[in-house]
């Protein structure tokens, strides 16, 4: 690591690209995801235990997300759904020794704020077509469109920079305590590090359903 | 603060596979686990809902036949009285005309045990009357003297002395017959009664066809009877008193 730890942790270069701890990481996570979803599905058979344990995950899922939309949440379910799982394991990750949570470097929640922002505009666009839906930014009222164009690249912002701050600072706070303390003072910080990550999960994933609910306007489901 | 544009363009599409991950090995597969797990219950449920009408249509069914059942148990308890009173009607009538049979047949037995013991009856009402009169008529002599005689003759001596005081204490003799006795006849009557009696009183002679035959002496304060109608009077009493000791 260099001298700034908001710096990536450059691990090797493929020719101009670097491979950073994040993105390493990212990939561990990525295969244990597919290597359990493959075997968990394999094992799953129709109304098996583990089939209803995926049935409450996905139901779950979809239940909180048709609450905050106010509609069929299936459209919407594998990109947010998705946002909260891979947010919780990444968050997660600091719980393994040497691993570092792709979300505590910029760069990550940098990536999911700008697939959230092409999403919102994605979904608001399939939902009420490129007029009606660029004249909701002149709703209520026409003199606040800069506002509602300024709210756009804010609000992803913000979304970037509160996840990116939380678990940031959750790993400074980590590395001084274990500085300052010794090996097993973090252990509390780290079950504390858990629950923060899965609420800045959930806080993240709720959010984007509301930029995307506020694209897509209320529909009874 | 830098941004590494790299990794930033890398997690983009790393989040973008695993978005295609968790949509390809997770979100399809537990939809059609949860289409099917829906489809099954609605199966069951549709299942459960024939069966339901298959039991409701059991239940009418069984409550049809419970109706019926009832009719006809109603029926044939209805059947059973009337077969039962018909038999009853029957064995009444039966039992009444075996009784009208006994009952002709007692009073024809009746009939004919009274007739028998009439004709029994009547065999022997005919059997002492011969009897009778073969007793009233076995010593009887046809002759009124020789009837007179005879009578005198069976008396005692005790009896003749009584007639004798008798005939002395003043009074006649009548001689009571069934015919007219002729001159001859009357002074052999007076004749034998003198032998018999002493001296005679004046004898008077009477008819009388109710004595039957033979002759009846009647003294002041007596009679001696040698008539038939006597006879059989005495043969009468003698039976009945018989009769009353058998």
């Amino acid at each position: 690591m260099d001298g700034s730890p908001l710096s990536p942790d450059i691990l090797v270069w493929i020719g101009p690209v670097p491979i950073s701890r994040a993105v390493v990481t990212t990939w561990v996570i990525m295969g244990v995801l597919a290597a359990v979803l493959t075997a968990t599905l394999r094992l799953a058979r129709p109304g098996s235990g583990l089939a209803t344990a995926l049935e409450i995950l996905v139901t779950t899922l979809s239940g909180q997300i048709r609450v905050i939309l106010g509609r069929d949440p299936r459209p919407f379910l594998p990109l947010l759904g998705s946002l909260f799982i891979f947010i919780v394991l990444a968050n997660l990750a600091a719980v393994f020794p040497g691993a570092t949570p792709p979300t505590a470097h910029v760069e990550t929640p940098a990536a999911l704020a700008l697939i959230v922002f092409l999403s919102v505009h994605f979904y608001g666009i399939q939902a009420k077509g490129l007029r009606g839906y660029l004249r909701h930014y002149l709703e209520p009222n026409p003199f606040l469109l800069p506002l509602n164009v300024l709210s756009e690249p804010t609000r992803t912002f913000s979304l970037m920079i509160r996840l990116f701050g939380n678990m940031m600072s959750h790993e400074f706070v980590i590395a001084i305590v274990v500085f300052l303390a010794g090996l097993l003072l973090p252990i509390p910080f780290l079950l504390l590090g858990v629950l923060i990550g899965i609420i800045q999960a959930y806080i993240f994933t709720v959010l984007a359903t509301v930029y995307i609910g506020a694209a897509v306007g209320a529909v009874d489901a | 603060m830098e941004i590494d544009w790299w990794t930033l363009a890398i997690q983009t599409v790393n989040f973008l596979v695993v978005v295609w991950l968790l949509s390809r090995f997770l979100d399809r597969p537990v939809q059609r686990m949860i289409a099917a797990r829906e489809a099954a219950d609605r199966a069951a449920a549709e299942d459960a809902e024939g069966k339901a009408d298959e039991a409701e249509r059991l239940r009418a069914d069984y409550e049809r036949k419970l109706a019926a059942f009832d009719e006809q148990m109603d029926s044939r308890e209805t059947e059973l009285h009337e077969g039962m009173q018909r038999e009853r009607e029957q064995t009444l009538s039966d039992a009444s005309q075996e009784a009208e049979r006994l009952r002709a047949a007692a009073q024809a037995e009746i009939e004919e045990t009274r007739s028998r013991a009439l004709t029994a009856l009547r065999d022997e009402i005919v059997a002492l009357a011969r009897d009778l009169a073969e007793t009233a008529l076995s010593d009887a002599p046809a002759d009124p003297l020789a009837c007179l005689q005879a009578e005198l003759a069976r008396q005692e001596e005790a009896d003749l002395a009584r007639m004798r005081r008798d005939l002395s204490s003043g009074g006649g003799l009548t001689l009571v017959t069934v015919m007219a006795l002729s001159e001859d006849m009357r002074e052999r009557m007076c004749a034998a009664l003198g032998a018999a009696l002493g001296d005679v009183p004046a004898l008077s002679f009477e008819l009388d066809p109710g004595i039957l035959g033979g002759l009846r002496l009647r003294l002041p304060h007596g009679e001696l009877d040698a008539s038939v109608a006597g006879r059989l009077e005495a043969a009468a009493r003698a039976m009945a008193g018989g009769d009353d000791d058998a």
